[in-house]
């Protein structure tokens, strides 16, 4: 049955449409019913919310006139919540009854973290779908371990020179791992460019803390004089908030440094094998002033405006993504084990463990 | 009636245009290469939403995609669009933006604390004071050190105690009065949920002349322990941090350390709330014993005037209430 020799079509890329066509309105409403619902079910209808939010993304997301589909349903979702409640529970309750046992279990957590990276990812990716064949992560624990655990820990030692490589190993990880069907993703990653962006970002770092040091210094509040405190013209209490915002803005700006040079690198050299090339257009001022924006939207609407950030952030994304495609593209074949649970994507979840390609 | 649709072969991702149509609780896929008869009842169809196209999978794994727009309603009908009627109904969705906030507030201002005093009585003493062993142990080696009061002073003051313990009504009968020196927390006292009670060197200083605000004190920690707070507490700030994480879901990156400090808000409101449950449980029992209220507001002056003063932000973002509302509470139960 499997096709092993596909007439070899001359090795010709295409560029191929990939356009977002989400709306912030109609998402918004989306959003606020499955807020709605969630709440006055107690947090029970949040597994079907999970899915419509999901499911509306991944179906606006529309490549070479195919959209992507979400396959998951809410049972499958309840199924892994309910336990993955379960397991939190139990974990804050006996750290908080009995401190010695929390930290037994922190620990247990800890190895257990690169099982729940693979597990989640493997969960996302058999759910997501395009041209009704269905994406995989086959990352075993024992590399992910030594990549997600032992080398960042190690490169604590080289005071973080080894860090970019280790975060180049990490890319290199999850990239290659992932599946279109029968076909693996083939990244050829550069070193130099993870120790280029590492440096890039440190220097941007100085430089950010610098100026807002020195601007801070010029508005007077860095140093307020005891005299002014008891005047009360200057607030002590408002110092914190002020750093806070601060740090907030350094984070930001600093980190579209690194991601846009990273995720641009990542997508030149990665190839689906024989079937698509990718490339990434992010530019740092651009990223910045999307995630600053999005965050000011959030606060300032006390989160109500949450879906118009998430919306304005997948049109950013896939915007500045090209696709080219090979006329293979017809050959792909789902070849993928039919069984998967969501337990380990929710015991991720609710333990904050956060994995995703830049 | 009959609709066109994309139909890919189970595992496939190669698809051909075919024909849909109804009959006799039957869908017909027809087209150059394709032709099947499927009941109704053994395919499984996407639930409609906003726009996006009707998906239709096959008992075989093949999957038919319709184009966006055309649906074939006689498969709609079949499945409830209850979800989809409502999010794209304008006015349940601004019903859903009073709601959500009112629902909101309800659960975290009434339904978790409510949850929380309930829970908490069915923790048996056990583990309570095992959890005091426990937090001593760690608190003795990090923040903690041996009391320096001479034998004489301890032993006086635990006969204070033990005297207005044996005239007291409580619930528990295994309270423990231990002192330890603590440069980093100063003047202090705190109480954990089996019935062991810290004061500070600190404090017996700072309160030295006057016992009865060293009473009144100690009375507001067995508050604490007599109303389970630290139980409360723990049973709160577990069901804010699951409400938050499946109410507001995936918010990304910096937007969490919003909800976060949300978060802290909330127990720090409900903390609060403990605190001042705590005073008027002090009140009582000095009115009990004779003792001019008055010295708990005396007690809470001295020992805001050890620390630093609060400003009105920094009073909402506290987990104590202001030290003027409390010595004012203490002085009005006169």
């Amino acid at each position: 049955m499997e096709d092993n020799n596909p007439p070899k079509a001359a090795n010709t890329f295409v560029p191929v449409s990939f356009s977002f066509s989400g709306k912030t309105g109609e998402y918004w409403q989306i959003w606020i019913v499955n807020v709605l619902l969630t709440i006055v079910t107690l947090g029970i209808y949040s597994a079907w919310a999970k899915v419509r939010n999901e499911r509306y993304f991944y179906g606006n997301t529309e490549l070479d006139g195919h959209r992507f589909s979400y396959l998951a349903t809410p049972i499958q979702i309840l199924k892994g919540r309910i336990i993955a409640v379960i397991l939190f529970v139990s974990y804050y309750l006996l750290s908080s009854f009995s401190p010695v046992a929390g930290l037994v279990l922190m620990l247990i957590l800890l190895f257990a973290f690169p099982f729940l990276i693979c597990a989640s990812l493997r969960f996302n990716l058999r759910m997501s779908s395009y041209r009704n064949v269905r994406f995989d992560f086959k990352g075993q624990y024992g590399e992910a371990l030594l990549n997600f655990l032992v080398l960042p820990v190690a490169s604590l030692f080289t005071f973080y020179l080894l860090l970019p490589w280790v975060l180049k190993r990490i890319d290199n990880f999850l990239i290659s791992n992932s599946y279109y069907g029968d076909r693996q993703f083939k990244p050829e990653l550069e070193t130099g460019q993870y120790y280029f962006a590492s440096f890039l970002t440190v220097i941007a770092m100085i430089f950010a803390v610098m100026t807002f040091g020195f601007a801070l210094g010029l508005a007077g509040i860095a140093m307020p004089t005891p005299e002014a405190i008891e005047q009360g013209s200057v607030s002590s209490a408002i110092l914190p908030y002020v750093i806070l915002v601060i740090y907030f803005l350094v984070f930001t700006v600093v980190s579209a440094v690194y991601t846009t040079m990273i995720r641009n690198h990542m997508f030149r050299q990665t190839e689906l094998d024989e079937v698509a090339k990718f490339d990434s257009s992010f530019s740092i001022g651009s990223l910045a002033w999307l995630n600053l924006s999005n965050l000011a939207i959030v606060i300032f609407s006390l989160g109500f405006a949450l879906p118009w950030a998430k919306i304005r952030k997948a049109r950013y994304v896939v915007g500045r993504t090209e696709v080219q495609l090979n006329e293979n593209k017809e050959n792909v074949i789902d070849n993928i084990a039919e069984q998967s649970n969501a337990l380990g994507e929710e015991v991720a979840n609710i333990f904050d463990v956060d994995v995703a390609l830049t | 009636m009959s609709t066109f649709a994309k139909f890919f072969a189970a595992q496939s991702s190669q698809y051909q245009d075919v024909t849909l149509s109804v009959e006799s609780q039957q869908l017909i896929v027809s087209g150059e290469h394709v032709n099947q008869r499927v009941s109704l009842d053994n395919l499984v169809i996407t639930p409609p939403m906003a726009n996006l196209p009707q998906e239709i999978k096959l008992p075989c794994g093949g999957l038919l995609v319709l184009p966006k727009g055309s649906e074939l309603s006689q498969l709609n009908s079949r499945h409830g669009g209850v979800i989809d009627w409502l999010e794209k109904n304008k006015f349940a969705c601004l019903l859903a933006l009073l709601l959500v906030p009112l629902c909101f507030y309800g659960i975290v201002a009434k339904g978790i604390p409510k949850l929380a005093k309930e829970m908490t009585p069915m923790v048996p003493i056990s583990v309570k004071q095992s959890i005091d062993r426990q937090v001593m142990y760690v608190f003795d080696e990090l923040m903690l050190k041996p009391s320096e009061l001479d034998e004489n002073t301890q032993q006086r003051w635990q006969q204070l105690w033990q005297k207005s313990l044996d005239q007291l009504d409580l619930q528990q009968n295994n309270y423990q009065v231990l002192f330890r020196q603590s440069p980093s927390m100063g003047a202090n006292a705190f109480a954990l949920p089996g019935g062991t009670i810290v004061v500070t060197d600190e404090l017996l200083k700072l309160l030295k002349n006057n016992e009865d605000a060293v009473m009144a004190v100690v009375f507001h920690e067995i508050g604490h322990v007599e109303h389970q707070h630290g139980m409360q507490l723990i049973a709160e700030s577990l069901a804010t941090t699951l409400l938050m994480t499946y109410v507001l879901g995936d918010m990304e990156g910096i937007a969490e350390l919003y909800s976060g400090s949300f978060t802290s808000i909330v127990q720090n409101q409900f903390s609060q709330q403990l605190e001042k449950e705590a005073d008027s449980y002090a009140v009582k029992q000095l009115q009990a014993f004779d003792i001019p209220t008055s010295a708990l507001g005396d007690a809470l002056l001295a020992i805001s005037a050890d620390h630093e003063k609060l400003d009105k932000l920094q009073q909402y973002l506290s987990s104590h209430p202001s030290i003027e509302s409390r010595v004012k509470f203490a002085q009005q139960a006169q």
